[in-house]
């Protein structure tokens, strides 16, 4: 399957302007890409949330120092991703943790990190959704929080929350695989 | 491509938000790493100011001049040396 490669369509300009010590840029490119990274040390190395933490700052770190080298800034996002990849190996081993991987773990670790590209290009899609959409779907798939928790927060009647969310996720996969399949021009909230 | 919204839910769940003050920190260092070195030498050669850092390092930080975020002191205290 192809993945859409969504955050390279804005990355140019706003890699130039990190590396040009924009701090604001380097704000957003964080914030665009701090799921991902936290994501693979995670999901895909499941380094404890302490390793994680301090490979987490080594990769924005190394990403910051080391943007002048990147030749392609459509590129960006899986330069991220094996600066991460090269990080928690460089820490596996330190760890003397990393024994040799065998094809099997190896398939498993490509196929999650896989996974993991597909859901940054959902999350890609999530941001260009009417922001009440992106925040429904949000708290409900991310923060994991109950009907009732978003009923309250929003201000919206409990037994509304499930058709609403339905509505924002045709719409997110509407978005996601390049068309608007929602006809809904409240924006599906 | 084909994927349904089963689909689309179950990749939302896979990228939760990293921690807040993780992010604010990776934010924040690149643009402070003069003061960083500078504490950290500081932190090598002052056993006093070593202590006072893992007392209180946010009074201490400031007490000495250093303005910085409780996310960007916490990243500190994580790389601070065990002894001078």
């Amino acid at each position: 399957m192809d993945i859409p490669s969504t955050p390279a369509a804005a990355a140019p300009s706003l890699v130039d302007r990190c590396r040009r010590g924009d701090r604001e840029a380097w704000r957003e490119l964080v914030e665009t890409y701090s799921r991902y990274v936290y994501a693979i040390i995670l999901r895909g190395y499941r380094l404890s949330e302490s390793d994680a933490e301090d490979v987490f700052q080594d990769v924005f770190a190394r990403v910051f120092e080391r943007l002048e080298t990147l030749r392609d800034d459509e590129a960006l996002r899986g330069w991220i991703a094996q600066v991460t990849r090269n990080l928690c190996t460089d820490h596996l081993r330190r760890a003397h943790t990393h024994e040799e991987l065998s094809d099997a773990t190896v398939t498993d670790l490509d196929e999650r990190l896989t996974d993991l590209d597909q859901a940054l290009a959902v999350r890609q899609a999530l941001t260009r959704l009417p922001p009440g959409c992106a925040d429904i779907l949000d708290r409900f798939f991310c923060q994991d929080q109950s009907y009732r928790s978003i009923s309250a927060a929003l201000g919206i009647p409990p037994g509304t929350i499930a058709s609403r969310i339905s509505r924002c996720l045709q719409r997110l996969r509407g978005e996601f695989v390049g068309r608007d399949e929602s006809s809904d021009p409240s924006g599906g909230i | 491509m084909s994927m349904d919204e089963h689909e689309i839910g179950r990749l939302l769940r896979l990228l939760p938000a990293a921690p807040a003050e993780w992010t604010q920190a990776a934010q924040e260092l690149p643009f402070l790493s003069a003061e960083l070195a500078d504490i950290m030498e500081r932190a090598r050669g002052d056993g006093g100011f070593r202590d006072g850092l893992r007392t209180d390092a946010g009074a201490t930080l400031k007490q000495h001049g250093y303005d910085l975020s409780p996310s960007v002191v916490a990243h500190l205290m994580r790389i601070l040396p065990d002894e001078g």
